[in-house]
Order: structure tokens, then C-alpha cells, then sequence
């Protein structure tokens, strides 16, 4: 009988062995490797965003300083302003590792950045906060799960020390995560109630398989935005660096590519987005409003960790396209005072490092399209983000106020000149 | 005990690879004692109710309500017919003893359709496969096959764990003697072995091949197709052939593990598919595909059907007879599914599908016949024409379940 036993589990019993030495063969901490860094850090991909691994080894670099670019689907505009382009065709000291694609949002954000805090700890970090992320039902738990990784769960599990933010976040988690082995935990958390020391071990236990599943699958199939955009675009840049020339260069590049349509916007953004909808959009964002959202919770939570980690924080706010949401109807003053609310939630806390571009809309081809930052806009951003990473900066005294985790300021709709003197500290 | 329930995790039917390790965690005492010969009936009472409880858990509490209630309602239903049976034998209610049995299930199915698609709360996950099984025992009550049934016996049959959700339905009488008759220890060996072969192949059924196809070919198809519009477009035939391979590895998958699983419990549940693809034509698709509910439909819808009409000579025809059975039996089969217009329109498409090719298998048979007579070869038979016989059956059943998979209800009427 043991022969047929043996006949019957030892295929199984060896496929499982050789499966959980390969995959515990990976190595979970891999030298710096400056190749696989910047194909990373230009990727943009879900995939790349979704993996500790190639975060924490591109953000450990000694020799190379990748510094985070949070944000959203701006960066996939990789034109000859665009950050990366810029950091690589003037070799400056920094270039940054971009995270976040269209739908990622404040709470993508936050449990990506459990995935790296000690990588962010003292360091800088740039967040671009577009107003399109406050909208009325900002928790879609569809875009939540393209970017989320049982591997971000289980990090703010073991990070987590059961403050009001870590409640919050947890709540916040179980509204929109998918359903999971690690939801009951996270009920716990939510709740406010500690963890046994025995799911510790497993959080433990569950990474450390999870990291190296990550090790091992994470380094394929990265999307080489570095060769096919990054690389070529930065060839267009005049040298050396010349602010007025670079200026010219980009406006030039704007004229050229703005050539079939009457809103400023990239040909081939219009032939493929709008073109054929465009009749129908006429008036279609009178209604839409930025000022009231959850949203606002979910980005104090990130607030909250930059302010934990002491991270230097600089925050870019960008503006609409003004030819194009005058079509559409958005309303200005809405957006305006929404700018409002998130600069008060920024500065009353002590973060700031603001640049403020929501005016801007109207300069001539500061947008690349309807609402995503393009050559001279890139370039306005790059006023503000290249002397933040290269020049000395005094670190920031942060003072958090758990106010802003609640409803009332989510729903809470501020006038033009309002001083929100009701959640001051 | 409602709020203990809500607030247990809910652990669907072989759903994730973990939940393989839960049940054979909970599965090795019933293991250790069939290799030694017995059946431990307490444990194994325990194990299934825990699973059970643990499939209704959480937000779907309400289900395990309904199924505790839907077990009394056919448990008392089978005990009081076959103490009424002992005596006497009318047909009336034969037929109210059935009607009674499948009542919960047409609530079940017809509740949606007059209250905006809302599901009923008597419903639970499986309700339609122990419909199967108890309106079955019933028959063959009346029957006279089946005596001396206990309450015992009927709870464990009815809620025999691992195919309580999705079948494959087993026979009553069947099972009963596996359940009795603990295998001995060789035949056991090629339970465990089948078993083992079982999960592995599901695992690459269910959790490889079902999610490609799902998620790399169906949903873009879908979406393709969805925003081409129209009656009929390109993707949608993509659609077609994803959807229905989809559903093979997604169920044929699943039917193995509750299979394997099944065997590991030493009962030797019988298969469902048997390469489907494969079929020359329609008949023996049915043969292959979903094989326990088509035997079902075949042992006490058709075969009953054709019985009752001969036997009162309601057609002078029996290939009319077989055909008006066949329209019966398939539409039956497609409302049991649901009361929507794909599910109905699928059940009649299989079933002009059978008539027609009940027709061309006769017209074979008299040409064959004729040509023997006329000195003459029968008509050729040869990899060509098995090739395209096979090929057309597939093409048909493929397009059966781009009706059955109700994609065409979202394209054009959404």
C-alpha cells in the first residue's frame, strides 16, 4: 500500500515542493539593478504599482535617487515636458518613479504607500491632487481593485497601531476591497480592537509568501515606457537647459500637435476621446461638483502617513482645460472653491509646499488635452518641482487635525471666501 | 443565532484554492476511517453540517433558514408518501406528492419574474438539485422500487455536502449503498487516486483555463461587442465560443472536485461530463454534456412522457410522440433554469435540435437499409463526415449557449 500511496501523492507532493522552492528561491530584497529601476519607474502600469519589490528596490537605490511622483493619469502623457523626460534629458540628481494611472486615487495611494514607508521616511516625495478624484461616489470598488495587492493589505495590517486614521482606513478598505482571507482582520481594525499575536504571525507569515510570489513574477513583463517615450522625447529637449528656449520648444511642440480641433487639445486625444462624443458633451459637466466627497477622508489619510513618515511633500494642483470646459459647462466657481477645500485641508496642517495651477487653465497650451497637464503646463510644474529636489529644503513641522476624517468635512461645501473656521484645530 | 451567522465568513463551494485546504483539513478523520474500514456517521455529520452552515454564512444567512426548511418540507413530504404508498396507489396523488415536492423550486423560479427579478426568500443556493433528487425518490416510490425509506437516510442523501450547490444528482438507491457499504481498502486506493487526479485536473479546469477564458477573451468580447451594438456583430461570435467553453471548464471544473471529494467520503458520485465536444451529434451530446440532469430528464420526464402518451394512444405516430416528449422534456429543462426567455428559447432549440436529428438518423437508417438491398455499400462513414458531424454539433451547442448565457438579452433590449 505504500507503493500506491506513493504513486498517488508523490507527483503532487514533488510539483508542490519544486513550485515552493522556486517561488521561495526569489529573492525578495535584489540588488539595485538601474535597467529594471527606470522601466519601472516609467511604467505606470498597474502591475508596477501593485509590487513592493520594484517600488522598494528602485526607492532604495543608493546610487540612483528615484523619488515618488504620486498621482494619476497625467502621467501617462509622456511628452518632452513631461517630469521623467525632463529629470532624464538634464540628467539631473533625481528622477521620479510615477504611481498611479487613471482611477488610482487617494486611497489607492495609501495602501500602495504601505507597501514602501520605509522608503518614504524622511525622504521627498511630489503628489499631483487633481480635483476629478472629488466626486460624489469617489469608493468604486472597481478601480480600488485594479490597483490594489493583498501584499498593500497585508502591509497596513502589520503598520497599523489602531489610530483613528488606521480605523478609518480600515473601514474605508472593507467599503471598497474585494472580499478577502485578511476582511475579518481588517473588521478588527476597523472596530478598533487589537490583533491575537497569533494573526500577527500569520500577517507575518502571509508577506513573506506574498513578497516573494511578488519577487518572482514582478520583474516580467514590465512596460518599457522608458525606450519607447521617455528616451526618444528627451531628445527634442534644446541643450543645455534654458528655461525661455524650453519655453519655445514646448509651445512649438504644443502648435504642432494641436492642429484639428478648436479646444487646444492633442490631435490624437481628440480623434480618439472626443471627436465622436463631442456633440453630446456640450453643457454635460453643468452638474458635476467637486466640493463634497469622501474623498476628502480618504486623502487625510494620506496626509496622515506623509506627516508619520516626516516625508517633505510638495502638492501640484492642476487646472482644466478653459476653451474646453467652457464647451462642456463645469462650473468654474465650483472648481475654484474646491481647489479651496483641499489647499485649507493641506495648509491648515502644515504642508506647504502648494503649487497652485487650477488658474491657469487658459494659458496657451499649459493642457494637453481636456484635463491632464501638457508641455507648458509640465514645464510650470518643473518651476516648482526641480528646485524642491535639488535644492536644500527645510524639513516641514506637520500638525495633523483628525477632523478632516469626518463626514461633516467630506460633505462640507465652502463658500468663496470661506476661512472654515469650523474645523480649525 | 441570525446575528452569529451574519457574522461567520461565508466559504463558497470549492470558490478558492483555500478553501481545498479547510475541507481536507476536515476531511482527514473521515480518510483515516475509510482506510480502516468505517464510516464514522457522527463526524461526518458534524463536517457536513459545518460546511453547510459556512456556505450560508455571512450575508446569505437568510439561505440557511430556507434550506432547513426546505429539508422538513421534503423529508415529511417522502415519509408521508410512502407510508401513504404501503396502501393504496392512486396517480392524483402521485402527482400531488410530486407537484408538492417541486413546489418550493417553481416559487423559487417564478417569484423573480412578478416581482422585478427579485429573488424569493425560500431560495438558497442548490435548491434546484435536491428538487431533483427528492422528486426523484418520489417516483420511484411509486415506482415500487424504493421502500422503507427513514428520515436518516433522506437527510444525509439530500444534503450529502459535497454536491448539495451544483449536483452531479445522484440516485437515491445508489447512494444509499455506497453510503452502507464502506469500500474496501483497494477500491479505496482508486477513490483517493481518481480523487487526487480530480482536484488537480479541476484546479487547471476551473482556476487556469475558466479565468483565461473569462477574463482574456469573454469580458473583452462582451465589451467589444456590447459597444458595436447592433443585432448581430463580429465579437459577438466571440462571445459565443468563449462563453460556451467557458461554462464547460468553469462547471466541468467544479463537478470534479464535488466528484473527487465525493469519493474521499468513499461515495462514488457519478460523473457529469464526458468530453462534450467530442459528441457526433446531438443526442450524444447530451450523452456527454451535464450527463447526471440529462439522465434525470431522460429516467422520469421523457421516458414517462413517451410511456403515458403510448399508452393512451394520444399520437398515432411514436416518432410524433417521441418528438412532442423531446419539446416537453427540453423545455422543461429550460424553464427549470429560469423563467427568462434565453433559458426557454434554449430548451427549444435543443429540443428541435434532438427532432431533427432523430429524423436524420432514421432517414440513415431506411437509405442504409435500401442501399444493403440494392446490393449497394452503406453510405460512407470516414474521418470527413465524423469530423464535420462533430464540428456541426459543436457549432450548435455553441450557439445554444450564446442563447443560454443571455448576452444576447444585454445586446439588445440594454
Amino acid at each position: 500500500m505504500r507503493k500506491r500511496l506513493w504513486l498517488i501523492f508523490g507527483p503532487l507532493l514533488c510539483a508542490v515542493l519544486l513550485i515552493l522552492v522556486v517561488i521561495l528561491a526569489a529573492n525578495t530584497q535584489p540588488k539595485s539593478n538601474y535597467k529594471v529601476e527606470r522601466k519601472a519607474a516609467t511604467a505606470t502600469s498597474p502591475r508596477v504599482f501593485k509590487s513592493a519589490i520594484l517600488k522598494q528596490q528602485a526607492l532604495s537605490d543608493k546610487q540612483h535617487r528615484f523619488v515618488p511622483f504620486f498621482g494619476s493619469s497625467e502621467w501617462k502623457r509622456m511628452d518632452a515636458m513631461h517630469p521623467s523626460t525632463l529629470a532624464e534629458g538634464y540628467h539631473r540628481s533625481y528622477r521620479p518613479f510615477l504611481l498611479g494611472q487613471s482611477g488610482s486615487t487617494a486611497l489607492t495611494h495609501y495602501f500602495g504607500m504601505q507597501q514602501m514607508l520605509p522608503q518614504i521616511q524622511n525622504k521627498q516625495a511630489v503628489f499631483v491632487i487633481s480635483p476629478q478624484w472629488f466626486i460624489k461616489n469617489a469608493d468604486n470598488p472597481q478601480a480600488f481593485s485594479i490597483f490594489y495587492s493583498t501584499g498593500q493589505g497585508l502591509d497596513f495590517l502589520k503598520n497599523q497601531t489602531g489610530t483613528k486614521a488606521d480605523r478609518f482606513a480600515a473601514q474605508r478598505f472593507l467599503k471598497v476591497a474585494p472580499q478577502g482571507s485578511i476582511n475579518q482582520m481588517m473588521k478588527k481594525v476597523a472596530n478598533g480592537k487589537s490583533l491575537t499575536p497569533f494573526e500577527k504571525h500569520r500577517i507575518n507569515a502571509q508577506l513573506s509568501l506574498v513578497n516573494h510570489e511578488d519577487a518572482f513574477f514582478s520583474k516580467w513583463r514590465i512596460e518599457d515606457n522608458y525606450n519607447k517615450k521617455i528616451l526618444p522625447e528627451s531628445k527634442k529637449l534644446p541643450q543645455p537647459y534654458n528655461r525661455e528656449k524650453l519655453g519655445q520648444v514646448a509651445t512649438h511642440l504644443g502648435q504642432q500637435s494641436t492642429t484639428n480641433n478648436r479646444f487646444g487639445i492633442d490631435n490624437t486625444f481628440y480623434n480618439k476621446r472626443v471627436r465622436q462624443s463631442e456633440k453630446g458633451l456640450a453643457g454635460k459637466q453643468k452638474s458635476i461638483n467637486y466640493e463634497s466627497s469622501v474623498e476628502y477622508n480618504d486623502f487625510q489619510l494620506v496626509l496622515e502617513q506623509f506627516a508619520q513618515s516626516n516625508t517633505n511633500v510638495m502638492f501640484v494642483i492642476p487646472p482644466v482645460n478653459h476653451k474646453w470646459v467652457a464647451y462642456t459647462g463645469l462650473n468654474e466657481g465650483m472648481y475654484q472653491r474646491s481647489v479651496k477645500k483641499i489647499e485649507y485641508q493641506l495648509r491648515s496642517q502644515g504642508f506647504n509646499n502648494v503649487v497652485d495651477l487650477s488658474k491657469d487653465g487658459n494659458k496657451p497650451y499649459f493642457m494637453q488635452d481636456t484635463i491632464h497637464l501638457g508641455w507648458n503646463g509640465w514645464l510650470a510644474m518643473d518651476d516648482h518641482v526641480d528646485p524642491f529636489l535639488t535644492q536644500k529644503q527645510a524639513q516641514p513641522k506637520y500638525k495633523i487635525n483628525d477632523k478632516f476624517f469626518d463626514a461633516a468635512w467630506a460633505n462640507y461645501r465652502p463658500t468663496a471666501s470661506d476661512n472654515f473656521s469650523k474645523f480649525k484645530q | 443565532m441570525s446575528q452569529w451567522l451574519a457574522s461567520l465568513p461565508n466559504l463558497q463551494p470549492y470558490g478558492d484554492p483555500m478553501y481545498f485546504g479547510y475541507l481536507l483539513l476536515g476531511l482527514l478523520p473521515i480518510i483515516v476511517g475509510m482506510f480502516i474500514g468505517r464510516r464514522f456517521q457522527i463526524y461526518e455529520a458534524g463536517f457536513s453540517f459545518v460546511f453547510i452552515l459556512l456556505m450560508f454564512a455571512g450575508p446569505k444567512w437568510v439561505q440557511f433558514y430556507a434550506l432547513i426548511a426546505y429539508i422538513l418540507w421534503q423529508t415529511v413530504l417522502i415519509l408521508l408518501y410512502q407510508s401513504y404508498r404501503k396502501r393504496y396507489d392512486n396517480k392524483w396523488v402521485f402527482y400531488g406528492a410530486v407537484f408538492l415536492s417541486a413546489f418550493p423550486l417553481i416559487i423559487v423560479k417564478l417569484h423573480p419574474v412578478f416581482n422585478q427579478n427579485k429573488a424569493s426568500i425560500i431560495g438558497f443556493l442548490g435548491i434546484s438539485y435536491l428538487t431533483f433528487k427528492s422528486v426523484g425518490m418520489i417516483m420511484e416510490m411509486r415506482d415500487g422500487v424504493l421502500k422503507d425509506v427513514k428520515i436518516w437516510p433522506t437527510v444525509r442523501f439530500l444534503m450529502f455536502m459535497p454536491t448539495l450547490s451544483s449536483g452531479p444528482i445522484d440516485r437515491y438507491r445508489r447512494f444509499e449503498a455506497d453510503y452502507e457499504q464502506v469500500p474496501d481498502r483497494q477500491r479505496y486506493l482508486d477513490f483517493v487516486q481518481s480523487a487526487t487526479w480530480n482536484i488537480m485536473l479541476g484546479f487547471f479546469y476551473k482556476f487556469i483555463v475558466a479565468y483565461v477564458i473569462s477574463v482574456k477573451f469573454l469580458g473583452p468580447f462582451k465589451k467589444a461587442a456590447l459597444l458595436e451594438g447592433g443585432l448581430f456583430n463580429l465579437p459577438t461570435i466571440g462571445v459565443m465560443y468563449s462563453y460556451g467553453l467557458y461554462l464547460f471548464f468553469d462547471f466541468a471544473g467544479y463537478s470534479l472536485f464535488a466528484i473527487a471529494i465525493s469519493k474521499l467520503m468513499g461515495i462514488d458520485t457519478p460523473i457529469n461530463f464526458n468530453k462534450p465536444f467530442m459528441a457526433k451529434n446531438l443526442k450524444e451530446f447530451w450523452n456527454r454534456w451535464h450527463m447526471t440532469l440529462s439522465f434525470w430528464f431522460r429516467d422520469y420526464v421523457f421516458m414517462r412522457l413517451v410511456l403515458v402518451l403510448t399508452r393512451n394512444k394520444v399520437f398515432k405516430n411514436r416518432n410524433v410522440t417521441s418528438g412532442f416528449a423531446y419539446m416537453v422534456d427540453m423545455l422543461l429543462m429550460g424553464f427549470w433554469h429560469g423563467v427568462t426567455w434565453w433559458y426557454i428559447l434554449y430548451g427549444f432549440l435543443h429540443a428541435v435540435g434532438l427532432i431533427v436529428n432523430d429524423w436524420w438518423l432514421r432517414q440513415k437508417k431506411q437509405k442504409n437499409r435500401d442501399r444493403k438491398k440494392a446490393g449497394l455499400e452503406p453510405l460512407p462513414s470516414n474521418w470527413f463526415t465524423n469530423g464535420f458531424a462533430i464540428f456541426l454539433t459543436f457549432n450548435f451547442t455553441m450557439f445554444t449557449f450564446l442563447v443560454f448565457s443571455g448576452f444576447l438579452n444585454e445586446l439588445w433590449f440594454h
